[in-house]
C-alpha cells in the first residue's frame, strides 16, 4: 500500500535540511584534517627539537641554553602555553628546545622535564 | 484504497475466526499448491487462473478483482498480484510475460469470506537463482517474523517497524520507504498504516483485537519507486531486485496469532 503523506512539503523540506547539515559537517571535518596534516609536515620540515640545559636567566623570559649534543649555546624564549600554565624555568633545568634551520642561534623552550 | 477514518477498530473472537478460515485457504495456496506450479516456461496469467479457480472452489471471493485505483480511473483486472524481479507490488498478470530461470516472483493473494478480508504474499525463486537473490528472500522472511514477534498488547507500532528495519540493515539490504502495511478487517485497507522503518516506542498502542497486515518490502539498493503507465505496477527506480512477504496477524489475550499460516 502507498504511504499517505509521501509528497507532502514538510517531508521534503526535512530531508533537504538533513542533507545540508550533513554536507556542512563533512566540509568542517575535512578542513580540520587538512590543518592537522599541514601542521605535522611543517614541524618536520623547518624545526628540530633538541635537549638542553639552562645556563642563565635573562629579563623578559629569555634564557641561555646549552644544547647537549652540539655544546652550542642558544638564546631561547619561553613559549606562550608555559606562561599561561604558570610553569617556571630556573637555571639548571633540563629542557626541550625548538630550533629552526633558518637561524641556529635562536630557540623556543617547549617542555621542562620533571 | 484510501483510509477514511482514524479510528482503531477492534475485532471480536468470532470475527477473527472467520478471517482465519479465509487465511487457511490463502496459506494452502501459497505454501502448498503454488510451490509445485511455479516453474520456468509458464506465463503469469496461468498463475492467476490457477489461483482464482482454487479460491472459488471453496466458495470464497478474490479480493483484488475490480478494486479501483487511488485516482478512481483504473480497476485491477485480475485476482492475484504477480510481480517479477524489478516490480515490487501490484504487478498485473499477462499472457506474454513468461518466467525463466533466475527470476524472482512475488504473488499477493486477497480473499473475502462472509464480508471479512485477508491478505497474504510470498516470493518464489524460479529454478536456480543467484546467491544475492536467495539471501534477499531469506532476509525478508526473517524480518517479517522478527516484526511479528513484537506484536503484544501494550507495545507500539514503532516497535514492529524498528525490528524490521534492523534485521534488514544488518544484512546489508535496504527497506523501501514509500510502501507500508495496513490494518485489515471489514475492508481491505484500514487504519493504521504500518511503515517498515522507524523508531521504537513511537506510534499507536496495540490492543487485543487489532488485526494487521504486515508487509516488508526489501531491495538491494537504496532506491525510490516509480509507477508505470498502466497506473498499477510499482517498480524500483534502479532496476534492482525486490522481495515481498506478507501475513495477516491478530492480537488475542494469549499473544499474537498468525492467521495466514497452517
Amino acid at each position: 500500500m502507498l504511504k499517505k503523506n509521501r509528497f507532502k512539503k514538510k517531508n521534503r523540506l526535512k530531508k533537504k535540511k538533513i542533507k545540508k547539515s550533513r554536507i556542512k559537517e563533512n566540509i568542517i571535518k575535512e578542513k580540520k584534517n587538512k590543518e592537522k596534516k599541514n601542521k605535522k609536515s611543517r614541524i618536520k620540515e623547518d624545526i628540530t627539537i633538541v635537549d638542553g640545559i639552562v645556563l642563565e636567566s635573562l629579563p623578559n623570559a629569555f634564557f641561555r641554553v646549552e644544547i647537549v649534543d652540539n655544546k652550542n649555546v642558544v638564546l631561547a624564549r619561553i613559549c606562550g602555553k608555559m606562561k599561561v600554565g604558570k610553569i617556571r624555568v630556573i637555571p639548571g633545568d633540563k629542557v626541550k628546545v625548538e630550533v629552526s634551520k633558518y637561524d641556529l642561534t635562536r630557540g623556543r623552550i617547549i617542555y621542562r622535564e620533571i | 484504497m484510501s483510509i477514511k477514518k482514524c479510528i482503531l477498530k477492534l475485532k471480536t473472537r468470532d470475527e477473527i475466526k472467520k478471517i482465519k478460515i479465509a487465511g487457511k485457504v490463502a496459506s494452502d495456496l501459497l505454501y502448498d499448491k503454488l510451490d509445485c506450479f511455479i516453474k520456468p516456461g509458464i506465463s503469469t496469467k496461468s498463475i492467476d487462473n490457477f489461483s482464482e479457480k482454487y479460491i472459488r472452489s471453496f466458495n470464497m471471493i478474490p479480493a483484488f478483482l475490480g478494486i479501483k485505483n487511488i485516482d478512481g480511473s483504473n480497476s485491477f483486472p485480475a485476482s492475484v498480484c504477480v510481480s517479477v524481479n524489478d516490480e515490487i507490488v501490484h504487478g498485473i498478470p499477462n499472457d506474454y510475460k513468461i518466467l525463466k530461470y533466475g527470476d524472482i516472483v512475488s504473488v499477493d493473494v486477497g480473499i473475502i469470506y462472509k464480508g471479512y478480508y485477508c491478505d497474504a504474499a510470498r516470493t518464489y525463486s524460479v529454478g536456480k537463482v543467484d546467491c544475492i537473490a536467495k539471501k534477499l528472500i531469506n532476509v525478508t522472511e526473517l524480518s517479517l517474523y522478527d516484526g511479528i514477534c513484537k506484536m503484544l498488547s501494550g507495545n507500539k507500532i514503532g516497535d514492529i517497524s524498528n525490528a524490521i528495519q534492523k534485521t534488514v540493515e544488518k544484512h546489508g539490504f535496504f527497506v523501501i520507504k514509500d510502501l507500508v502495511g495496513h490494518g485489515i478487517g471489514k475492508s481491505l485497507h484500514e487504519y493504521p498504516q504500518v511503515p517498515n522503518y522507524g523508531k521504537s516506542g513511537v506510534g499507536i498502542e496495540l490492543l487485543s483485537g487489532t488485526v494487521l497486515a504486515i508487509e516488508p518490502m526489501v531491495s538491494i539498493s537504496d532506491c525510490g519507486i516509480f509507477m508505470l503507465n498502466d497506473l498499477w505496477t510499482i517498480v524500483t527506480s534502479d532496476g534492482s531486485l525486490s522481495a515481498h512477504f506478507e501475513h495477516t496477524v491478530a492480537i488475542t489475550d494469549n499473544g499474537y496469532e498468525i492467521l495466514t499460516k497452517v
